[in-house]
């Protein structure tokens, strides 16, 4: 036997285990599965990613009769004085579902770096590879299904891979997600999953046993380079059993409920992070763009704050009515806000100083709003709010101990949330 | 070339008094005596990281290994057949100079530097900068120019000449949107070896390198009017952001170059250039070495790549590795040729793969068999540079898309020759493919489910599609273990081993409702999605 073999076997085994039950054939050996122990009950995060850096002062804090407060109106929500943008009226209609963290103070203020540290809690440091928040929380649920754990659904994930916890974890994306140019919005087209279905129904067999058991006579030794192509290629299979692919399909879904998502490629987002939850999934993720507003900030963040506003009221709305509120947590940010000051093309430019982060289901108080910033809406009047903080809140929301440690690849064990962060009291 | 003498330059700033030195031409590098040969390079690297008792690679696996990183595709199957028929002794040496005349060895470099210089356009935003770019350096490396002449060349180009679509090295410019400060952080990165970033914005206090040489060097990217040479107001200044301080252009070593007085845009940037070739550091050369090095031994000698002046790695086997391979890499003329005959001549490129690469430790709950040797001991002990074997690379989405061509026997898909269509779906599949560096390179769930259920690779499994199986078929004479042993050298560059036979045989006889094209067709499909075909070991 070669060495390293056998831990590619038993790695395999782990994955392998369901693929055998849609194929015809005996090929895959079966392992037992691993032992998933008594864990407590999984969890699902939906991350409603506004990327590009939304103006939270134009959605979540607005500044009515000054000059930073631009021309949107405040408007009154099912929360006794928490009020929101007029643009949001079906949120502000389900406001006591959420809260609002207005203190959100931040220091990268570089999309690529934002997105990182917003996205994994850390800022970047040496060799560490820091997984994406959505890595960590499939990880530690390490639910069994042929779904995977951590969907991203409309864009780029910030961190393409599995990071430190290897790539069982790494983030399938679902739309987007190309390094080429495509059109802007292909509506719900674009969120189709490709060659799910095999296209050789006759010799399917035959490849997929071929495939394993060649495989498995390789005399080259285990690498994490191959053992993520065998990963992906199992999560693959797993994916192609009908059943698992079949949550993909949103034509399944009444007309009706479609609709009051909104056709657009993120409302349809909305509705496919919906069905995934519903099948165990841990964590997805939902991305909008077009939020990095310059210039014309208002036009743009009007038409964004309808789809947005239909999209995620819609979502609270089903995930109360089937029961799935409680154990589905929903956060809704971009890596940073806008400058309260208005620049010359009516527009804002990027401001970690002072911003605001909507968030709330399972293990989050709703109806709370937390912190204050000032009449121009440039300064904190409360305790700022860091990554660490909000990070620790989701971790703990969700029923998970933000100080759990994994193994790094440098050999040294990371936290789950930076421990220089806390809960928010007022939320968990 | 700024190879004529520049009057002195005194740069006050900031308090700081930067006396430059002395007036010296900027000239080329001396040494175009290319008295240093491949094989001194070779031996050089051996007796810096190979140990006494080292396993090598065997001959097939080292045909396929030098075949993907000199032409970016696997050997066929006519070129594993004429290396099996040579002599054993020389045959290596024979491949390796094959491959290094082949066009498409000129290309692969001229991918590798694109994405070395200008990263940007593997994004979305500056994806149209990079065919323009490849094509130029295509043309320049096939015209033998130096290293350093395709430094020179980008930065002191023009950037008002840039001719949309057409080759040229535009992408530079382009995708750095001309600002002086991106210009500079991006010159920095790709051709120093220099990740200044972090300074643009602040002091960091452990950092060797300030904001305000940040914005030093930003000034040699400024755009200076035209306007005629004496009335020219000396020395161009550039505001660093949220600040009242202006600093002029300013180099970031000591070097007997000066700036000139009343330069335009391009002088100061063809001064830039002169002091990179002078610079004490070596910095130019020490980055090509290092960037090179990692494309064929997979981890660089010093990483990160962009942070070549940090402390650390000033002293032990490393720095002194590097340190001589600059040497040489100098001293040959900055002869990119000569430097990669050499790395791919040495032993220690031949090593065999080892189980683990250092980039991630695989969790240690599964138990191994045998002990999993590092390939490389590095991090806690920075001292030390041993190489044991060689880690185990994923494929370019441009290696994974030309390999299934050459596998197939179809003949791979040319960019060299102009920039029209027909070229989309290679796009397409490197954009979908695409990898930052090999040896960590992770396999998504998409691009397995392309590989299996695509249309590129479905079509390869027909005998319409596949030059090979469609040979295979319409010859009455070959035995079906010959088909299955031609697949193998195809796919895999080498014959499958008895049990590899046995089990395709096997597997064959169990499906008699599938005719000869399913099978082999099968046996192709099973054998592109194999890690084994995925990966460079």
């Amino acid at each position: 036997m070669q060495p390293g073999r056998s831990s590619r076997r038993s790695f395999l085994g782990g994955l392998a285990v369901s693929v055998g039950a849609w194929t015809s054939t005996s090929w895959m050996p079966a392992l037992a599965a691993v032992g998933t122990g008594n864990r407590q009950k999984a969890k699902s995060v939906i991350l409603i990613w506004l990327n590009g850096g939304p103006s939270t002062i134009d959605l979540w804090d607005l500044k009515p009769g000054h000059d930073n407060g631009g021309p949107f109106k405040e408007i009154a929500t099912t929360v006794p004085g928490m009020r929101i943008s007029e643009h949001l009226p079906n949120l502000a209609a389900v406001a006591h579902e959420f809260s609002l963290i207005r203190s959100m103070a931040t220091r990268e203020g570089d999309h690529a770096r934002a997105r990182v540290a917003s996205i994994t809690g850390y800022t970047p440091q040496g060799a560490i590879k820091f997984p994406a928040i959505g890595s960590l929380v499939a990880h530690e649920f390490d639910v069994t299904n042929d779904i995977p754990s951590y969907v991203h659904v409309g864009g780029q994930p910030a961190v393409t891979g599995g990071g430190f916890l290897g790539p069982q974890f790494a983030p399938f994306v679902v739309g987007g997600g190309t390094r080429r140019p495509q059109a802007a919005d292909e509506g719900a087209a674009s969120l189709k999953v490709d060659n799910l279905e095999s296209r050789s129904a006759a010799a399917k067999d035959l490849r997929l046993a071929l495939l394993e058991e060649l495989s498995a006579r390789s005399g080259l030794p285990a690498s994490p380079v191959a053992e993520s192509v065998v990963s992906a290629r199992i999560q693959a299979l797993r994916l192609m059993n009908p059943k698992a692919a079949s949550a993909f399909s949103l034509d399944d879904e009444p007309e009706a409920i479609r609709d009051s998502y909104g056709m657009t490629t993120f409302g349809q987002g909305c509705l496919l992070a919906r069905r995934l939850v519903e099948r165990g999934v841990s964590f997805v993720e939902v991305s909008l763009d077009g939020w990095d507003t310059h210039g014309n900030n208002f036009e743009q963040v009007k038409t964004l704050s309808h789809q947005l506003d239909q999209g995620v009221a819609t979502l609270f709305k089903e995930l109360r009515e089937r029961g799935l509120l409680s154990e589905t947590l929903v956060v809704c940010q971009g890596e940073f806000g806008r400058t309260p000051r208005i620049n010359g093309q009516a527009g804002r430019d990027h401001w970690p100083s002072t911003w605001a982060v909507m968030l709330g289901g399972a293990g989050i108080r709703g109806g709370q709003v937390v912190g204050r910033t000032s009449a121009d809406g440039a300064h904190l009047e409360s305790e700022p709010t860091r990554t660490a903080d909000l990070m620790a809140t989701i971790f703990q929301g969700i029923g998970l101990d933000p100080r759990k440690q994994n193994m790094s690849n440098v050999g040294r064990p990371i936290r789950l949330a930076d421990p220089d962060g806390t809960a928010i009291e007022e939320l968990v | 070339m700024a190879s004529d003498p520049q009057p002195l330059g005194r740069g006050m700033i900031g308090g700081v008094a930067c006396c430059l030195a002395m007036i010296v031409a900027a000239a080329a590098p001396s040494g175009r005596a290319a008295s240093v040969e491949p094989v001194e390079i070779a031996r050089r690297i051996d007796e810096h990281v190979l140990g006494a008792h080292v396993a090598l690679v065997d001959d097939t696996a080292f045909l396929r290994r030098v075949t993907l990183d000199l032409t970016g595709r696997i050997p066929t199957v006519a070129e594993v057949h004429d290396y099996l028929a040579e002599d054993s002794r020389s045959r290596s040496a024979t491949a390796i100079n094959r491959l290094l005349h082949a066009g498409v060895h000129t290309r692969n470099m001229a991918t590798f530097f694109r994405r070395t210089w200008v990263p940007q356009a593997d994004t979305r935003e500056f994806a149209g900068v990079a065919d323009p770019f490849e094509a130029w350096l295509t043309g320049r490396l096939r015209d033998g120019a130096r290293y350093h002449e395709l430094v020179t060349e980008i930065l002191t180009q023009d950037p008002t000449g840039a001719q949309s679509g057409s080759a040229g090295p535009w992408g530079f410019f382009e995708a750095n949107q001309g600002k002086p400060e991106n210009l500079a952080a991006s010159a920095a990165r790709g051709f120093l070896g220099l990740n200044l970033d972090c300074a643009q914005c602040h002091d960091h206090p452990h950092a060797r390198w300030t904001r305000e040489q940040f914005w030093q060097t930003a000034a040699f990217f400024a755009d200076v009017p035209p306007g005629a040479g004496p009335a020219r107001p000396g020395l161009p200044k550039i505001k660093i952001p949220e600040t009242d301080r202006e600093c002029e252009p300013v180099f970031l070593t000591a070097a007997a170059v000066a700036v000139p007085a009343a330069p335009d845009s391009r002088a100061l940037r063809q001064a830039f250039v002169a002091w990179m070739l002078e610079d004490g550091e070596r910095l130019m050369a020490k980055n090509a070495v290092n960037r090179l090095w990692s494309h064929f031994f997979g981890e660089a000698v010093v990483e990160p790549m962009d942070d070549l002046s940090r402390e650390e790695f000033q002293t032990g086997e490393r720095a002194a590795l590097l340190d001589e391979l600059a040497d040489l890499f100098i001293a040959t003329g900055y002869d990119v040729h000569v430097l990669v005959e050499g790395m791919v001549s040495s032993r220690a490129y031949r090593l065999a793969p080892t189980a683990s690469t250092p980039g991630r430790d695989s969790t240690p709950a599964t138990p191994t068999n045998g002990p999993a040797e590092a390939t490389v001991s590095v991090t806690a002990d920075t001292a030390r540079f041993m190489l044991t074997g060689k880690p185990v690379r994923g494929l370019t989405g441009e290696q994974l898309y030309d390999s299934l061509r050459v596998a197939a026997g179809l003949p791979m898909a040319r960019s060299d020759v102009g920039l029209a269509d027909g070229r989309s779906q290679r796009d397409a599949f490197t954009a979908e493919f695409y990898v930052e560096r090999p040896h960590g390179a992770e396999r998504s769930i998409t691009q397995a489910l392309t590989l299996m259920n695509g249309p590129l690779v479905n079509d390869l499994t027909t005998a319409e599609g596949n030059r090979i199986l469609a040979s295979l078929l319409a010859a009455p004479f070959v035995a079906p273990d010959d088909q299955i042993d031609t697949v193998f050298l195809a796919v895999l560059g080498r014959h499958p081993t008895s049990d590899e036979l046995d089990t395709v045989r096997r597997r064959f006889a169990g499906s008699p409702e599938l005719g000869p094209a399913d099978r082999l067709g099968s046996l192709f499909w099973a054998l592109v999605n194999s890690f084994e075909f995925c990966t460079n070991h």
